[in-house]
Formats: C-alpha cells, sequence, structure tokens
C-alpha cells in the first residue's frame, strides 16, 4: 500500500482557512496532490482487526488506519458522496475529506492555540444536513441494534434500503438488499441494490457515480437498441441487451475542487432482475448464454452502422 | 452478427474486408468484458438469453474519436483477471475490439474451471491467484498459457467448451507471434486492428459454433 502522506512532519504548502481548513490538496507550489493510497487491500484493515495491544503509531500509520475506516464508510454505508474525518495528535488536529473523487487532508492546527477555528469547526459540523455528510435522497437506515451475526462476521449490513420506496421512471420501486457494493473509495462506487416495482416486476436499481465526462449508461443501451431491427424469431439484439426500467441522473453533486478532483454525476438505473452467468450449471446452456453475449456484442457494431 | 452482416451483403466479401468493415463502422466498444458483466435470463420456453451488462465503461466511436484515448496503467478500463495482454504491460495502449475478444476468452477460461454446480470453487480452482495477483503476475501467468507452458483446464461438466478455448487461445497466440514479427519489420504493412488478420470477428464466431 502506498505511504499515507504526513502533512506533520512536511506539512506541504497547505492553505488553512478560518472557518474551513479542509480545502485544498497538499503542496498548492505542486500541481500534484496527495499520494492516493491503494485502499482496496485488506492490509490496510490490519491495525484495525489486530487483537495485539494498541502501539504508539507514526503519523503514517494513523492516516491508515483513517483511511481505513472511511473505507468502510464508502464501501459499506450505503451510497455515499463523502466521508469526513479527523486524527488528532497531541493537541494537533488534522482534517480529512475522502470522496469518488479526491482524498483531501487539513492542514493541521493546534486546538488549544486555535481553540477559535477548532470551534468553528465544530461548529461547521454541527450546521451539515444529509447532504453535507455525503447522503443524498437515498439515507440508509440502519438497525436500531446490530444483529449478533453481523458483529460476530464482521460483514456488512446489507439492508440498509430494506424496504423503502423509491421513485424511478414513473413507477415505484421497493428497494430490498444491497446486492453488490464496490470496495474502494476513489472510483464509481456502484451499488446495485435488489428491488420490486410496483407492476411486480423484479428488478435492481444501479447507483455509480459517473464521471461527468462519460455517456450515461443508458444513451449506449437506448441507442443499441433503437438501431436493433425487431425480428420475429428469438434472434433479436434487443434481447440480449439489459431492459431499462428507469433513470435518472442527480447532478446535485458536481463540484469542483481543483483541478485533479474529477467531477462526478450519481447515475442511477433500475434494470429488470437478471441472474448471474456463473448459475448456469449445464455445459449447453452455458454455451447458449455465450454465443448470444457474443453476437450482441458484434451487433453493437454492425447496428448503430444503421444509424 | 456476421451472420446478421452476411445476409445483408451476401458472401461475397472476403472475411478480412468483411472484419475491416465492422470495425470501421464501430461505434460501441464495451471494454470492461468481465464475468461479472455477463447475465442470463429464460424466457417462457426457457430458452435461455446471455445478456451483456454495464455499459459503464463503454466508448462511442465517432469521426472526431474513432479510438478511446491510450490509456495509463492507473486509467485503464476492465478488470486485472479478465484483461487482455496488451492492458498487463506499462506502455499506453489504444482498446480496440481484439482486446474485448481476449477479455472473452479469459472470462470463458476462468468461468469455466472455478465454477462447479453454479459455485465458485475458490482457491482449489486454478486461476483463483488472478483475483489476488498483482498485474505483472497476472501478465506472466497469461503469457504463459498463450505460450502453451500451462494447459488450459476446466471442471468436469465444462470440459467440453475447451475446444473452444484452445482454438481461441491459438488465435491469440498467432496474433501475438504476427505482432512481434511486425515489430521487427515496422515497414512492412500490417493492420494493427486485426493484428494481421490472425483476429476476425467471424473466426471468433466460428469457433463459438463448433
Amino acid at each position: 500500500m502506498d505511504k499515507a502522506p504526513s502533512p506533520l512532519h512536511d506539512g506541504g504548502v497547505i492553505t488553512s482557512q478560518s472557518i474551513n481548513p479542509a480545502v485544498t490538496t497538499a503542496a498548492s507550489n505542486d500541481p500534484s496532490p496527495l499520494p492516493v493510497p491503494d485502499l482496496g487491500s485488506n492490509e490496510v484493515l490490519k491495525s484495525r482487526t489486530s487483537e495485539q495491544a494498541p502501539t504508539p503509531k507514526t503519523t503514517a500509520s494513523l492516516f491508515t488506519q483513517c483511511a481505513s475506516y472511511a473505507l468502510e464508510m464508502m464501501s459499506h454505508g450505503g451510497i455515499r458522496h463523502h466521508a469526513l474525518g479527523a486524527s488528532i495528535v497531541g493537541s494537533n488536529i488534522t482534517l480529512q475529506y475522502y470522496s469518488h473523487s479526491i482524498i483531501l487532508y487539513s492542514k493541521p492546527f493546534n486546538i488549544v492555540d486555535d481553540f477559535a477555528q477548532f470551534l468553528s469547526v465544530l461548529l461547521l459540523l454541527t450546521s451539515l444536513g444529509h447532504q453535507g455528510w455525503g447522503f443524498g435522497d437515498l439515507v440508509p437506515t440502519p438497525p436500531s441494534r446490530t444483529p449478533q451475526w453481523i458483529v460476530d462476521k464482521r460483514t456488512p449490513y446489507l439492508s440498509l434500503y430494506q424496504g423503502v420506496h423509491y421513485p424511478l421512471g414513473g413507477q415505484m420501486f421497493v428497494l430490498g438488499d444491497i446486492l453488490y457494493q464496490q470496495h474502494g473509495i476513489i472510483g464509481r462506487g456502484t451499488c446495485v441494490i435488489g428491488a420490486k416495482s410496483t407492476q411486480d416486476v423484479e428488478a435492481v436499481v444501479k447507483f455509480s457515480w459517473r464521471e461527468s465526462e462519460r455517456t450515461p449508461e443508458n444513451v449506449f443501451i437506448e441507442q443499441a437498441l433503437r438501431c436493433a431491427p425487431p425480428r420475429e424469431d428469438d434472434g433479436s439484439i434487443a434481447r440480449h441487451l439489459p431492459s431499462i426500467l428507469g433513470h435518472k441522473t442527480d447532478d446535485g453533486w458536481v463540484m469542483t475542487l481543483g483541478a485533479k478532483c474529477e467531477p462526478r454525476h450519481l447515475q442511477i438505473m433500475a434494470f429488470a432482475r437478471l441472474t448471474p452467468i456463473t448459475h448456469i450449471t449445464k455445459v449447453n446452456d452455458l454455451a447458449e448464454a455465450y454465443r448470444g453475449i457474443f453476437k450482441c456484442t458484434c451487433s453493437l457494431v454492425v447496428s448503430l452502422e444503421r444509424d | 452478427m456476421y451472420v446478421q452482416f452476411g445476409r445483408l451483403i451476401g458472401e461475397r466479401l472476403t472475411p478480412c474486408v468483411g472484419y475491416k468493415w465492422l470495425y470501421n463502422e464501430a461505434h460501441i466498444l464495451h471494454r470492461d468484458i468481465s464475468l461479472n458483466n455477463l447475465m442470463y435470463y429464460r424466457d417462457r420456453d426457457n430458452k435461455i438469453y446471455g445478456v451483456l451488462n454495464d455499459f459503464d465503461l463503454s466508448h462511442q466511436m465517432t469521426g472526431d474519436h474513432p479510438h478511446p484515448r491510450p490509456a495509463s496503467t492507473k486509467q485503464r478500463t476492465g478488470t486485472l483477471p479478465f484483461m487482455a495482454i496488451d492492458f498487463l504491460h506499462d506502455a499506453p495502449m489504444i482498446h480496440g475490439y481484439r482486446h474485448d475478444l481476449e477479455s472473452f476468452m479469459w472470462v470463458m477460461l476462468f468461468h469455466i474451471s472455478q465454477y462447479r454446480d453454479g459455485k465458485s470453487v475458490g482457491p482449489s480452482g486454478p486461476y483463483h491467484k488472478w483475483l489476488l495477483s498483482d498485474r505483472k503476475a497476472v501478465l506472466i501467468h497469461k503469457v504463459e498459457i498463450r505460450d502453451l507452458v500451462h494447459d488450459t483446464q476446466a471442471q468436469a461438466e465444462f470440459r467440453p467448451l475447451l475446444r473452444w478455448i484452445n482454438k481461441m487461445i491459438t488465435m491469440f497466440d498467432q496474433a501475438g507471434r504476427a505482432m512481434r514479427d511486425h515489430k521487427r519489420d515496422p515497414e512492412s504493412e500490417f493492420d494493427v486492428e486485426s493484428s494481421g488478420g490472425c483476429i476476425t470477428l467471424d473466426g471468433f464466431e466460428a469457433i463459438l459454433m463448433m
């Protein structure tokens, strides 16, 4: 894992502002942002899960520990734009911001010497609403009491959105369990939740923090479907493409934190539920499935030529 | 797909021209062929339909942007165990259609060897280490498979599909040799997209129809 930065030692040149000190990447003279630790590795969790007695930690390992908490919040805390953190060494506090595009560390400041600034930060935190804490219109509902099996097995709680009604594409979807959530901080953070529409269609709702410059997924699929000629037999390419039940883009999260921060939109799409190909157990069925997928992949090429 | 094309144009087009026509007219590259993106469903007659999922990383090829930007190692799209060998090297590489086909091959090989009765066999499978290894380790192992240092393996019920995999490996092995020959003689005419004609859509489809 990359070594975490240690602003307490070398600081870089991080602007500290009186109201909101956590604003810039390190070294404003240096256009490169702070190195982003590779937080996909299980190595990150070792310090947290270790059963040994706590030992004096280096600054770098302290930031690693904080980053590991942010990793869990962003990977298993539902659909979240960002997470906030802070680390305190002696009387010095460093504020942290973790989002799907960038990780920021403030210049550390002394709680005692800069008590007014510390109070300002606390007041700011108390004024944050759901969006300030990184949640959108879908706020997860953790259980009132953590089930023991989750504690014992250290298993993510997947029913954060169980029973929530979510409108999309003119339909209402009742959400179920989280089927998949991407493990990591930087990236699309894709979260797929099982759902059922009010028309009783088994579905999934996919939340993804798409890079703003990328074409939305639904555009590709809809364009291919428009070009795919209908056929009376079963050979229609449309049968091999995902069936979109609804979609929308939430651009309320677009924010710029410098040139190195890639802006992202929250892309929400509902699809008819499918089954992973790995569930197929018979070789003839598997062969037929792969043939169909290959034909579809190729037809995306041909069909769009007709557009 | 090539079957559809053949019905429109007839069989007079040579495979090479047909491939070039398909590639030149290509407008969508998926760029993330991985096991998680392959799904299926059954209709009321219990007929099975494979579905290609997740177009988040797709690229629309237009006149102004016929190819996606060459991606650095930090920006490459795809899932490591299923990435084409070209993308496991350090040099920036333009993602072409042949890379999606190679990803199909690695996905199928991984699937038929790592899954039994619809469930993963985990570490007891021959390619489980691809999930845990870094880019260089995966590259080495894939090159060894391509160069026939290792035999391909599959779970018992899926062994009939090894004939597909082995034919595909032969195709990509020939392509790799052709590319290396071309690098020794860069002045020679060479179609990079098809690796000198070694990787064609109808060739790939012919394998799947075996």
